[in-house]
């Protein structure tokens, strides 16, 4: 009994992600398309700028940013990209989301502010400057060359079923990552900061720097996620992206990384990405209004924060 | 010391009034039409409605807390509410499920953060999005018209008590009696020391969960009165009304004087705080700056403001460390 109830406990997440999957593919036309559209077309989307948001989690702050980050890079870049600078456009984009990303974790290392006030207000101020340069203008109508990083495809099964560039290009990311925070100094070192900044500060590790590249990251994949959106849809446009913060921090947080950080992970982060994005495909055929899915995202949060606290006690109490 | 440090707190509000007396002046300068009884009571107006989400934060803060979910608790209220009064329920009872919206996330948010320990920023965050999608479930997505004219009296310009609009009474009134409790009551005492240290006051036996719990209720309930308060302007209740309002609470709590750590500072300096950001976004209003653009300046000035706290806070925290080394 034990063990049965021990092997729940430890792949709940894997459990809950199939009943999921079963449940949307019983209820979808076409289960296997399905399954394909939302790995393709949404979750390797989300993929990427969740994996910044799980390094910020991990160093025990969180990066709220990333949506209005998305919307003020694409568009920066998109400018130049309409009027055919498509590599150039591409270049400043990321500068412009590295860069902000940078501002954020010089405001938490340096400053000191608390990374939820910092990356909150950053939001607000970088939103605010998307409405005010765009004035909601959309642009659109790029050249292929810049849609064809999102819309193409490494190998073509059906029309609809493909293996899709950004899917390529969130798996390389990832891989890097999952070295970047498994093989180097530097990722043991963002777990070290994640459990305890000072006593890492005290035997010699630069904190504020860790902290600092970690922000960068994350702005820079969100600046990538942004751009993504941008050629799928063949739009630039300052509503981008509303939702990226709440929707990372639940995968994260669903994933099992824990919002008190130094525990969990990247790889975490594909089985949260991959619950969320079946949840809102399952609440869809079942023909749920999408107006439920923002209270449905806040639930969500909640009871992972729960289920987190939950398995912490338990720990706590094998220790004693 | 004691005197010297109450003189410290004294001089930093007194910099806020000489801050809204030279922004009124320059403004009465600048803007025609500024200088007006019409504009200040406007003013005056716009300021009830941010102290009022204010006061309930300031309690939070006071704890070491945040309420990030306000602005959205404004929402839901708002859109219960006029949803009730658009399908002809009496205006009392629309109003009471209204705030009863407010205490039930308020309740939620003590529930998780006083009791589970869960962390306040996550909480809320959730919380803040449980409120805004409900409030677009049930509004579905729409604007929703009362067409109620007893709910409108509450809002209307016309509605004037004494010289003043009604809101400025109804938010006076809430106040003083929160001012009451937090400088009178066992509760107000208990939210000042736990604020100074969690692990102190336990020890010294005060019981912290229902601290928690009644503070976050009442700053839901403030917020619920907030977002009735902001419907019944507009006769209307939509899902957004009260997006954003939860950052300028926070930053009218901030410059009010009471840092994030909590334990310091108090409703006074919030009330202050209050008039002080109506006076700037309804200068930005007055000097034809675009809405985006005004977006950006608040945002600006809030940021700096938190940044200013932030910094001054952690020298006195190095100054007090290098006292005791001393």
């Amino acid at each position: 009994m034990s063990k049965v109830s021990g092997f729940i406990l430890k792949q709940s997440k894997i459990i809950l992600l199939v009943v999921i999957v079963v449940v949307a593919s019983i209820f979808a036309n076409n289960p296997i398309e399905n399954i394909f559209t939302v790995i393709m077309s949404q979750a390797t989307f989300m993929l990427i700028y969740c994996l910044g948001m799980t390094l910020a989690i991990l160093t025990g702050g969180l990066d709220l940013s990333v949506g209005s980050v998305a919307a003020f890079s694409s568009y920066i870049g998109a400018t130049l990209i309409i009027e055919g600078y498509v590599v150039p456009g591409i270049i400043v984009a990321l500068a412009i989301g590295a860069g902000i990303g940078a501002i954020n974790g010089l405001l938490i290392s340096k400053v000191k502010l608390s990374p939820f006030i910092a990356t909150y207000g950053m939001d607000w101020l970088v939103r605010g400057l998307v409405l005010f340069i765009l004035a909601g203008k959309k642009i659109f109508g790029f050249s292929p060359a810049f849609t064809s990083i999102s819309k193409g495809a490494v190998v073509e099964f059906t029309s609809t079923m493909k293996i899709s560039n950004p899917f390529v290009i969130a798996l390389v990311i990832f891989l890097v990552l999952l070295f970047l925070m498994r093989k180097t100094t530097f990722g043991r070192n963002v777990y070290c900061v994640g459990l305890n900044a000072s006593a890492t500060r005290i035997t010699g590790v630069n904190t504020d720097r860790i902290i600092t590249i970690i922000y960068t990251i994350s702005g820079l994949l969100a600046a990538i996620a942004g751009l993504l959106y941008a050629a799928v849809l063949d739009c630039a446009e300052p509503n981008m992206g509303t939702h990226y913060g709440l929707m990372a921090i639940a995968a994260t947080l669903v994933g099992g990384t824990a919002i008190t950080g130094g525990k969990g992970g990247v790889g975490n982060t594909i089985i949260g990405v991959l619950i969320m994005v079946f949840l809102t495909n399952a609440l869809a055929v079942l023909g749920v209004s999408h107006l439920w899915q923002e209270a449905v995202f806040g639930l969500v949060i909640i009871f992972a924060a729960l289920m987190e606290k939950a398995r912490q006690k338990q720990i706590a109490l094998l220790q004693m | 010391m004691k005197q010297k440090k109450l003189n410290f707190q004294n001089r930093e509000k007194l910099g806020l009034v000489i801050g809204i007396v030279v922004l009124f002046i320059i403004m009465s300068i600048l803007a025609e039409g500024f200088f007006s009884w019409y504009n200040i009571h406007n003013l005056l107006r716009d300021s009830s409605i941010l102290l009022v989400v204010a006061t309930g934060m300031t309690l939070v803060i006071l704890l070491g807390k945040i309420d990030m979910s306000a602005g959205s608790v404004m929402s839901l209220t708002a859109i219960v509410t006029t949803i009730l009064l658009a399908n002809g329920a009496h205006v009392v009872v629309a109003l009471l499920a209204g705030l009863a919206s407010g205490a039930l996330i308020g309740l939620l948010n003590g529930y998780l953060v006083g009791i589970q320990k869960l962390d306040h920023f996550v909480t809320t965050f959730a919380t803040m999005s449980l409120a805004k999608g409900l409030a677009l479930v049930i509004c579905d997505g729409d604007i929703i018209n009362t067409g109620n004219n007893d709910f409108k009296a509450i809002g209307a310009s016309t509605s004037v008590f004494l010289g003043l609009h009604v809101h400025i009474w109804i938010v006076a009134a809430i106040f003083a009696v929160m001012l009451f409790v937090l400088t009178k009551t066992k509760f107000g005492y208990r939210v000042y020391s736990i604020g100074g240290s969690e692990q102190a006051a336990m020890l010294a036996g005060i019981s912290t969960r229902g601290t928690y719990i009644l503070s976050f209720l009442i700053s839901g309930l403030t917020a619920s009165v907030g977002g009735i308060l902001l419907a019944s302007k507009a006769n209307n209740g939509n899902a957004t009304i009260g997006d954003g309002f939860e950052f300028s609470a926070i930053a009218t709590v901030i410059i009010g004087g009471t840092p994030f750590d909590g334990g310091r500072g108090g409703l006074v300096g919030t009330l202050i705080g209050a008039i002080l950001i109506s006076l700037l976004k309804n200068g930005l209003r007055f000097l034809n700056i675009t809405p985006s653009l005004q977006y950006v300046i608040i945002g600006l000035v809030i940021l700096v403001v938190i940044i200013t706290d932030v910094i001054i806070n952690e020298r006195r925290k190095l100054e007090e460390l290098r006292r005791v080394e001393q």
